[in-house]
């Protein structure tokens, strides 16, 4: 667009004239500071950004530009520095003028606009060309609490009114509104209810100069055509929230993810429920009775319990220490003919990784517990014919009878103290996930379709659809996803040898042949079993990433002006020092 | 090369005419859309992101996807080209006017990409520009 149009109109230029000079403005000077002349185009200028730019407002009495969609802070050092900026770019004569014609209306100070809107009972008129947005307000009484967030909003009652968000559900504690503020500026945003007026349609002016009415069938196509406009974008934002596989697009296909076939296995789930498929349970959540499924909190903190039991057999700190370098070297002697050349399995990890992999662990556990074992599969089907999960997966008889055993010892201990027998079952229950042949279907695996669902990183849109946050997934980077898979490879590593200190516990000499024979038959990168496949995963990946460029590029913007990187950028400037800015 | 000056400024005209001319169908009223203030972010890569769904473009887009049908409803001429009723006598778009105004579209997509490929940076190679429409 445009943004300085030539010679408007006569009739308006001399009524600009016209103010000018009333306000003192020579034709050929300004007020004795300023000599330059202000020729034709200074004028033709002025009258632009005065008349189509700015609008004063006589009720708030302050001035909006329409351009910014915001109110112009009333000091002349704001008013020039707002016309400095882009998209005004006014200098010298023009910019003085312009700024002295804006301040030479009757305006309120920053605070007298804030007394004013405190002052304001309910909703008042939306100021024209000043932006509006969505937002909430706090149902309280002499509360002014208003915001775009929900969040914040759903913050704000526990905090001020000792209010739990949830009572939202029975008696609404915040709702809907339009917001306007006078000035988006740090510090100066303060929101002031208005009322929800529709938009006026931008070609409204059209309507005047063709009188000819719509007859009732054109008005019941266009209500139509209107609604399906509605529709697609309704469907489009669900489209967003699943997953989709290549299909025969060449530009999307991802290489790394075609190859572990990743996005076949959950075609057409919804990320929602992709999310809540693995979606850990606070440590305050699960010690609440009200916790909706006890038997799942009982085996959550079993696995944690268990893992955290194996990891003291390898502390270097404990007295009950099983593991020796040679034992460590068998557990990591899973590539092909690695006899002896290995390095040893590093047992040792600081805290934070250690509850980041048990975490993992137990949400292997979880994933199994609501899709494999439950009636329901977990995921809900669009269509009939849709194959989900459950359906792919083919657990064995031994890992069906150690889930069995494991919810029914679940099921029958109160006492959390003392679950030897639950500890024991879930012992054997992992080992049977890890001692699972595959073959060419690494699907049928419980540990392997649990990796296609580690692949998925969710973000939080900003859309709020009946206050539920709308969800939207997509593929992690290859780099980020191998870490769940060290995450899941040194887990199991730890189980193995766990397992093979409980079963030998007798006679400890036999520690070794236990782990020679199980790493050699399913925890090597030839096996066809689940870990076989991870190995070979991770060796594929570690590739990848190296190779990959980096994701996020920065680029110029069009008028070469600024280097844009992630939605922020850094724009060029005259002066010596760069201004960084978020965009 | 004085050639691909002349190629690109004709280009450009004849891109600008056929927007503004045919697929915004003459209306000068129309709220221009200011580029210079629209964000964009290549590196999203969810589903069905774009400009168009950038929060932060959300406020200067805000009903400009039914512009064009609102302004067809305020204009009998354009109603008569692009309505017609059909054998149940109800109305309905006809679909030889929306041909050509797809062939329109098309066209003019045609032309931007001849300018984005000479104008923006070194020129892509064909399977590169090719594989993305």
């Amino acid at each position: 667009m445009a943004v300085f149009r030539r010679k408007p109109s006569g009739t308006v230029q001399i009524m600009v004239r016209a103010r000018l000079l009333a306000l003192g403005f020579r034709r050929k000077t300004l007020t004795g500071k300023i000599t330059h002349s202000i020729n034709e185009n200074t004028y033709s200028h002025m009258l632009f950004h005065f008349f189509k730019m700015f609008s004063y407002n006589s009720t708030h009495q302050f001035i909006v530009c329409s351009e910014c969609g915001s109110g112009i802070i009333p000091k002349i050092s704001s008013i020039k520095r707002h016309l400095r900026g882009k998209p005004h770019r006014l200098s010298g004569d023009e910019l003085e003028a312009t700024a002295q014609l804006l301040v030479s209306y009757q305006l309120r100070t920053i605070e007298q606009l804030r007394e004013y809107t405190k002052q304001l009972d309910g909703p008042c008129e939306a100021i024209k060309d000043l932006a509006m947005y969505d937002g909430f307000y706090c149902c309280y009484p002499q509360c002014r609490n208003r915001t775009r967030d929900l969040h914040k909003m759903k913050k704000h009652q526990p905090l001020i009114h000792k209010m739990s968000a949830s009572e939202h559900k029975k008696t609404p504690l915040w709702g809907k509104c339009k917001l306007q503020t006078y000035f988006t500026g740090k510090g100066l945003i303060d929101y002031f209810l208005v009322h929800d007026t529709t938009p006026i349609p931008r070609t409204s002016t059209a309507a005047a100069s063709d009188s000819t009415p719509l007859t009732q069938g054109e008005r019941v196509l266009f209500e139509k055509a209107e609604a399906d406009v509605r529709k697609v974008k309704e469907e489009m934002a669900e489209e967003a929230g699943i997953v989709h596989d290549f299909e025969d697009l060449r530009s999307s296909i991802v290489p790394w993810l075609q190859k572990l076939a990743f996005p076949f296995h959950l075609k057409d789930l919804k990320d929602s429920e992709i999310r809540s498929a693995i979606k850990l349970p606070s440590a305050k959540e699960l010690g609440k009775d009200s916790f909706g499924d006890p038997i799942l909190a009982r085996i959550i903190n079993a696995t944690k319990s268990l893992l955290q039991d194996a990891y003291e057999l390898c502390s270097d700190a404990s007295p009950d220490r099983k593991m020796t370098h040679q034992r460590a070297c068998i557990l990591n002697e899973f590539y092909a003919g690695a006899s002896g050349k290995s390095a040893a399995f590093r047992y040792h990890k600081l805290g934070s990784s250690l509850v980041a992999y048990f975490n993992t662990w137990t949400q292997l556990v979880i994933y199994y517990y609501r899709v494999v074992y439950s009636d329901n599969g977990h995921f809900t089907r669009e269509q009939p014919s849709q194959a989900v999960p459950k359906d792919v997966i083919q657990p064995t008889s031994s890992q069906r009878k150690a889930m069995d055993k494991v919810v029914v010892l679940a099921r029958e201990e109160m006492d959390d103290s003392e679950d030897v027998s639950l500890k024991h079952a879930l012992r054997q229950f992992f080992l049977s996930l890890i001692c699972h042949v595959v073959g060419s279907v690494p699907f049928r695996s419980p540990i392997l379709s649990f990796c296609a669902i580690l692949g998925r990183s969710f973000r939080m849109g900003g859309v709020v659809q009946d206050d539920d946050i709308k969800l939207t997934g997509q593929w992690k980077e290859p780099g980020v996803f191998n870490s769940h898979l060290s995450a899941l490879t040194w887990t199991a590593q730890l189980i193995i040898f766990d397992y093979a200190c409980f079963q030998e516990q007798d006679n400890e000499n036999q520690i070794p042949v236990f782990l020679t024979t199980i790493c050699q038959k399913y925890f090597q990168q030839l096996a066809e079993t689940p870990f076989g496949h991870i190995l070979q995963w991770r060796l594929y990946l570690f590739q990848t990433s190296k190779n990959l460029l980096a994701k996020y590029q920065a680029r110029w913007s069009l008028d070469k002006q600024t280097v844009g990187f992630r939605g922020g950028g850094v724009t060029h400037d005259p002066h010596p020092t760069a201004r960084l800015f978020r965009v | 090369m004085t050639h691909i000056p002349q190629l690109v400024s004709s280009e450009y005209k004849e891109a600008q005419s056929i927007f503004y001319n045919d697929l915004l169908f003459g209306c000068s009223h129309l709220f221009p859309i200011q580029s210079w203030q629209l964000k964009d972010n290549l590196d999203l890569a969810d589903f069905g992101e774009s400009w168009l769904t950038y929060p932060e473009n959300q406020a200067l887009l805000q009903d400009s996807d039914a512009a064009l049908l609102r302004h067809m409803q305020s204009d009998s001429k354009l109603r008569a080209l692009f309505l017609t009723t059909d054998l149940n006598g109800d109305m309905s778009f006809n679909s030889k006017a929306i041909d050509i105004y797809e062939a329109q579209v098309q066209d003019f997509l045609k032309r931007m990409m001849i300018l984005i490929h000479i104008t923006a940076g070194q020129p892509i190679r064909e399977p590169e520009i090719l594989s993305i429409t």
